[in-house]
């Protein structure tokens, strides 16, 4: 996404449309976390000191982050990447890696897939995206980086070649400041300049691991696979109440309101799980937990709120009020597969997040 | 209490009564097996709370009494005695003595007045059914239960008994399959129906049980909340689940107009074959009929293993084809449990529910034997 944080920022409030607007820490050592394209003009970047970026563009406008929106926004994005692939690697909020290959009998060539993202994203979401597709991660990378802002650009496996001879060295993985300067007193400047040095002689420089990947980037080289979610090894819901729980009804409600919820980040997110967890704080804040593991994995809303809901049964019962209620799901693995389920109909879940999606989260919740 | 024993009674009684000995208990008697006289006999008890077994054997009573031994220690022991035809117990001082030949034993023992009571069958049996069908009925659905570390709802984990127009039927499932076995049953009114549900272990214990001894009939008691099934020597009471089991009738596909029929031990063969590169997380393996060959492909990928595929003739031409997954465990368990020569798989499409029935030349212990397997999606 494209100064992801500041467009967020102006899609909520389209009177700063145009405007330099950076978004980032306000206090006296606060950063810079994003500045719209129109603030960059300034020189203001990320990661810079707030202070020096108020002297660069002092009229600009300046914002607190609000991660919880940008999480919202970034669920959204993420659902349209799913629709193409379970394979999508996020590095952050809004970046993500695609492995489009064997997807071609669903959704066609991955240039039209590529192309699809690319108009898909402004328009479900109003926001602006940069799209490159490569034949590996290293080039993906830089692809998508020369797209920005708002492009598509696509480079095949013979082009890889042409497009990265002319680039600065430092485009490249494991190129910092450090190994471009020693590259630099060499003389090599372009990729096209490490790409004549021979392996030994980058072996003799920086020895024969650092030597040998440097030989293989400047060919756009790499063989790391896309790994889905990495972050996520598991994924729960919480909720503190403020007045505390008596009512084994009401308590249940609140099991499945959140395990519908987990549900719902599971499918936004790609995934299936194997393992679900509650977790109950009692008014004296003592907690427990209690976790099993299902005989299938799934994302299902009403098996995932029926494993919950049957934890909870088998906590002992107590005559404290509960104040704080989880629902959790561990044992993640991509969903490249659905096991289908007798009683619990696949379809029937789909349904019901689609109707919550719709019309809010009060539109539909499990009953009894 | 002093008696004498036949040794391979002993043996029998204690090996019996161990199935239902608590492993680790917050009760320390639940480790016991309680022995008590009656008339001309002795009675083995144990329990765990949850399953009861009691076993008679003979015995001659020269004074009458009870004591609790710990049953490890009386299993271990019985099982390693000198062969020598009697072996003697008799209480002394709060131990129980037990003598064998050259060999003599004082046993400390748990309190008496700390076993719990034991429900036993009371007036008459529902039904009976033929012991060896109980068993292959047992074998053929418990193991489709929920397995004891993955509970979800309490109800899968259990068999479900259906006591029906004169016939008996096991269900089991874990959701994504499904193993149903019908019975024929005596002595059951025509126009009466009941329902237990048991969970699955205790099956496969009252199994192992059954399977240790010579009678034919097994009476069913059904009261409170408790099971009895008795035969010969043996009573052995189980708790009911008290939970709906899901209306497995309903997800049986009878209507799949698609049948693929297969040489079972050839389908088996294969599907061990097939599973080892079967994708990982799934399991699954794709099954492609083709019509145009009479054949069955079976093939798997696995990203880390590599991949295969193997083709079946099929013993009949299919009326179109198909493809769709399973996960290859899942038929593996029924097919291995099945004794016919062939089988036949109902298909409909590819997201719904298959039906593996035994086909042709339907061996005795596949009468009435059905299993639903649902398929895995891969997208």
């Amino acid at each position: 996404m494209d100064a992801f944080y500041a467009a967020v920022e102006v899609l909520d409030n389209p009177s700063l449309k145009g405007k330099p607007v950076i978004v980032g820490g306000l206090g006296p050592r606060g950063v810079v976390a994003t500045a719209s394209y129109e603030a960059r003009r300034y020189g203001v970047r990320s990661a810079m000191p707030m202070a020096k970026a108020r002297r660069l563009c002092p009229h600009g406008i300046f914002l607190p982050p609000r991660f919880e929106r940008y999480e919202e926004v970034a669920r959204a994005i993420r659902g349209i990447l799913y629709g193409y692939t379970p394979l999508v690697e996020p590095i952050s909020l809004d970046e993500a890696f695609l492995d489009l290959s064997g997807t071609e009998r669903l959704h066609g060539p991955p240039e039209r897939v590529a192309q699809e993202i690319h108009r898909r994203i402004p328009e479900e979401t109003g926001l602006s995206c940069s799209v490159g597709l490569g034949p590996n991660k290293l080039v993906a990378k830089i692809v998508s980086d020369r797209a920005k802002p708002g492009g598509l650009l696509i480079v095949t496996p013979e082009e890889v070649q042409r497009f990265l001879d002319p680039l600065p060295v430092d485009v490249l993985w494991g190129i910092g400041p450090k190994t471009s300067q020693r590259l630099a007193q060499f003389g090599i400047r372009t990729v096209r300049d490490l790409r004549e040095v021979e392996l030994e002689l980058l072996s003799s420089w920086f020895g024969p691991r650092t030597g040998e990947h440097l030989w293989r980037v400047a060919r756009g080289l790499d063989d790391s696979p896309v790994v889905p979610s990495r972050e996520a090894k598991s994924i729960s819901q919480e909720r503190t109440f403020p007045q505390d729980l008596f009512d084994p009804e009401e308590i249940r409600a609140e099991i499945r309101a959140l395990a519908l919820k987990v549900a719902e980040r599971l499918r936004s997110h790609g995934l299936l799980a194997r393992e679900v967890r509650i977790k109950v704080r009692w008014a004296d804040f003592s907690t427990h937990t209690r976790q099993l593991r299902l005989p299938e994995p799934t994302d299902h809303a009403v098996l995932i709120a029926e494993a919950a809901l049957f934890l909870l049964s088998r906590l002992e019962e107590r005559k404290l009020g509960i104040r704080l209620l989880g629902v959790g799901v561990g044992e993640l693995v991509p969903a490249r597969f659905r096991p289908l389920h007798l009683f619990a109909r696949d379809d029937l879940s789909q349904a019901i997040l689609s109707l919550r999606e719709r019309f809010g989260e009060d539109a539909l919740r499990l009953g009894p | 209490m002093e008696i004498e024993v036949l040794r391979e009674d002993l043996v029998f009684g204690t090996r019996v009564a161990g199935h239902a000995v608590a492993g680790k208990s917050a009760m320390p008697i639940l480790s016991g097996i309680l022995l008590r006289t009656q008339d001309n006999g002795l009675e083995l008890c144990a329990t765990d709370l949850e399953r009861a077994i009691r076993c008679r054997i003979p015995a001659q009573v020269r004074s009458a009494g009870s004591a609790v031994l710990h049953g490890q220690v009386l299993g271990q022991l019985v099982a390693r005695l000198p062969s020598e035809e009697r072996v003697s117990l008799s209480s002394v001082d709060g131990k129980v003595r037990l003598s064998c030949g050259p060999s003599v034993f004082e046993l400390l023992t748990l309190p008496v007045d700390e076993f719990p009571e034991i429900p036993g069958p009371e007036g008459e049996p529902i039904c009976t059914v033929n012991r060896e069908a109980l068993i292959q009925a047992i074998q053929q659905t418990a193991f489709a239960a929920v397995k004891a570390t993955e509970t979800t709802r309490l109800a899968l984990t259990g068999v479900n008994l259906v006591f029906k127009e004169g016939s008996l039927k096991l269900a089991a499932t874990n959701g994504y399959r499904l193993a149903v076995r019908q019975i024929p049953v005596e002595g059951l009114p025509e126009a009466a129906t009941y329902n237990a549900l048991i969970d699955a272990q205790i099956m496969q214990d009252l199994m192992r049980v059954l399977s240790g001894i010579g009678e034919e009939a097994v009476r069913v008691h059904l009261a409170e909340g408790q099971a009895h099934f008795s035969s010969g020597p043996v009573v052995f009471s189980s708790r009911l689940i008290q939970e709906e089991f899901p209306d497995f009738e309903r997800v049986i596909p009878r209507d799949n107009d698609l049948g693929l029929f297969l040489p079972r031990e050839e389908f088996l063969a294969t599907l061990r074959r097939l599973e080892i590169t079967a994708a990982e997380e799934s399991g699954a393996v794709t099954l492609r009929a083709d019509p145009a060959t009479d054949t069955l492909e079976i093939s798997s990928v696995s990203r880390e293993k590599g991949m295969g595929s193997e083709r079946i003739r099929l013993t009949k031409p299919p009326s179109r084809g198909i493809e769709v997954a399973f996960k290859a465990e899942y038929l593996i368990d029924a097919l291995r449990r099945m004794k016919s020569d062939q089988v036949v798989l109902w298909l409909s499409a590819p997201d719904r529910a298959g039906l593996l029935e035994p086909a042709g030349d339907i061996a005795p212990e596949d009468q009435g034997f059905l299993y639903v397997c649902m398929p895995v999606r891969l997208l």
